[in-house]
C-alpha cells in the first residue's frame, strides 16, 4: 500500500519541554488512523507537524513522498481544534472565500452537509450552535475532496447527536473517496468502529500502534485498551 | 451499542469483539432464521458503515467474506444481494444448529448430566 504520510523520529520542544518525542509512523492509502491520548499528550502538535503547519526540531516528515509544501496543501484538508479562518463571517461569505482559497472546492458537497445540519447560508458562523459550527468546518474540509483528511479533536465539546453526525460524515467521506484519515481524539467512545489503525500517544511518545481489530481482540475494546495502557 | 435494524437484519455490535466478525455472524444469523430472505438487496457498504458507525473497510471485508461463503452476491453497478440459492443458507442454518447443540452439550456436562438424561430432557421439553 502507498504511504501518503510518513514521520521518522519526529521531535518538537516548546520552551525546553519535549512535546513530541521521537515519533515514527506512516499513514497508508485507504486507512483511517486514530491518534488517541489524553489532553497534553502532544496530539495537536503532532498533527500540525504532519500537515506542515509547524516545523519539527528533529526527524523527518514526508507527505506524498516529499516535504510538506504549498503543493501538498492542495491535497490535505486539516480541521484544527481551534482558530478557524471563518471568524466574523457569514456562512455564505465563508463558502465564497473557501471557493477562492481552495482549488477544486466543490460547493455541492458543502451544501449537502449544510442542509443536513440545517445551517442557513445567511447565518453568522459564530452564531451557529457548537454542533453546527463543527459540522460546517468539516463540510469546508470535505468539499475540498482531499486525498488526506486530518482532524484534530473533531468531537470535543459536542452533544451526542452532533458527534454521531460528524462520525457519519467522516465515514461517508471515506466511502466517497477521501483516501486516508488521520484523526486525534481523547474520547474513544464514539469512534470504536471508525479506525483501521490506532496510535496511542503518551507524554509526547508513541506507546502503541496497531490494527484496531487486533487491539479489540487483545484488550476487549479500544476503551479498555486505552484505560489499561494509560494506567500501566 | 444500541441495536440497528436494516433490511431484515438487526445488528447489535459489541465493542469488545472484532466488528467484522460480528457483522458476518449477524448477517448469517438473519439468513439462517429467515429474517433475511433470498435475493434481497443488502445496504451498500457506505450505508451500512454509516448506520453502524464503522469504517467502510470493515463492512467491505465482511461482505467479501460473505461472498466467499456464497451467501452474498455483488452485481456490478447494481449492488449486493443475498444469494438466490437455498443451499448455502441451509448449510449456515445447520452450522448454527450444530453449534447450539454443542453449547447445550457443554452446559449439560458441566451440570453433570449424562447423554441419556439429556436426551430424556429434550424429549420431555415443550417445543411450543
Amino acid at each position: 500500500m502507498t504511504e501518503l504520510l510518513r514521520l521518522d523520529e519526529v521531535g518538537k520542544s516548546f520552551r525546553g519541554r519535549k512535546v513530541v518525542d521521537g515519533i515514527s509512523f506512516t499513514l497508508r492509502q485507504g486507512r483511517a488512523v486514530g491518534l488517541l491520548g489524553p489532553n497534553g499528550a502532544g496530539k495537536s502538535t503532532l498533527l500540525k507537524i504532519a500537515v506542515g503547519l509547524i516545523a519539527a526540531d528533529s526527524g523527518k516528515v514526508q507527505l506524498f513522498g516529499g516535504t510538506p509544501s504549498w503543493r501538498s496543501f492542495e491535497r490535505v484538508a486539516f480541521l484544527p481544534d481551534r482558530g478557524h479562518f471563518t471568524r466574523g463571517m457569514s456562512v455564505s461569505e465563508a463558502l465564497q472565500l473557501a471557493g477562492r482559497l481552495y482549488p477544486g472546492f466543490n460547493p455541492g458537497t458543502a451544501r449537502e452537509i449544510l442542509e443536513d445540519a440545517r445551517i442557513s447560508r445567511g447565518a453568522y458562523v459564530n452564531e451557529l450552535s457548537k454542533g453546527q459550527e463543527a459540522r460546517f468546518h468539516l463540510a469546508l474540509c470535505l468539499a475540498r475532496r482531499p486525498a488526506v483528511l486530518v482532524l484534530d479533536e473533531p468531537f470535543a465539546g459536542l452533544d451526542i447527536l452532533s458527534r454521531e453526525a460528524m462520525v457519519e460524515a467522516v465515514i461517508g467521506a471515506i466511502a466517497g473517496g477521501v483516501q486516508s484519515v488521520l484523526m486525534s481524539t481523547h474520547d474513544v467512545d464514539d469512534v470504536e468502529g471508525l479506525f483501521d489503525e490506532v496510535i496511542l500517544l503518551r507524554d509526547g511518545g508513541l506507546s502503541l500502534w496497531d490494527e484496531a481489530e487486533t487491539l479489540r481482540a487483545r484488550y476487549g475494546s479500544l476503551r479498555q485498551m486505552y484505560k489499561e495502557v494509560m494506567r500501566g | 451499542m444500541e441495536p440497528i435494524k436494516v433490511a431484515g437484519i438487526t445488528f447489535r455490535l459489541d465493542a469488545t469483539k472484532p466488528f467484522y466478525e460480528q457483522i458476518v455472524a449477524q448477517v448469517c444469523g438473519a439468513l439462517a432464521r429467515g429474517e433475511l430472505g433470498l435475493e434481497e438487496r443488502m445496504p451498500s457498504v457506505r450505508e451500512l458503515a454509516q448506520l453502524l458507525k464503522v469504517n467502510p473497510n470493515t463492512v467491505m471485508r465482511a461482505y467479501q467474506d460473505l461472498e466467499r461463503s456464497g451467501l452474498l452476491v455483488t452485481y456490478r453497478g447494481q449492488g449486493t444481494f443475498t444469494t438466490n440459492k437455498p443451499e448455502p443458507v441451509e448449510r449456515i442454518r445447520r452450522e448454527l444448529a450444530h453449534g447450539a447443540v454443542q453449547d447445550l452439550v457443554g452446559v449439560m456436562r458441566q451440570l453433570g448430566l449424562s447423554r441419556e438424561q439429556t436426551m430424556t430432557l429434550i424429549q420431555e421439553v415443550d417445543w411450543e
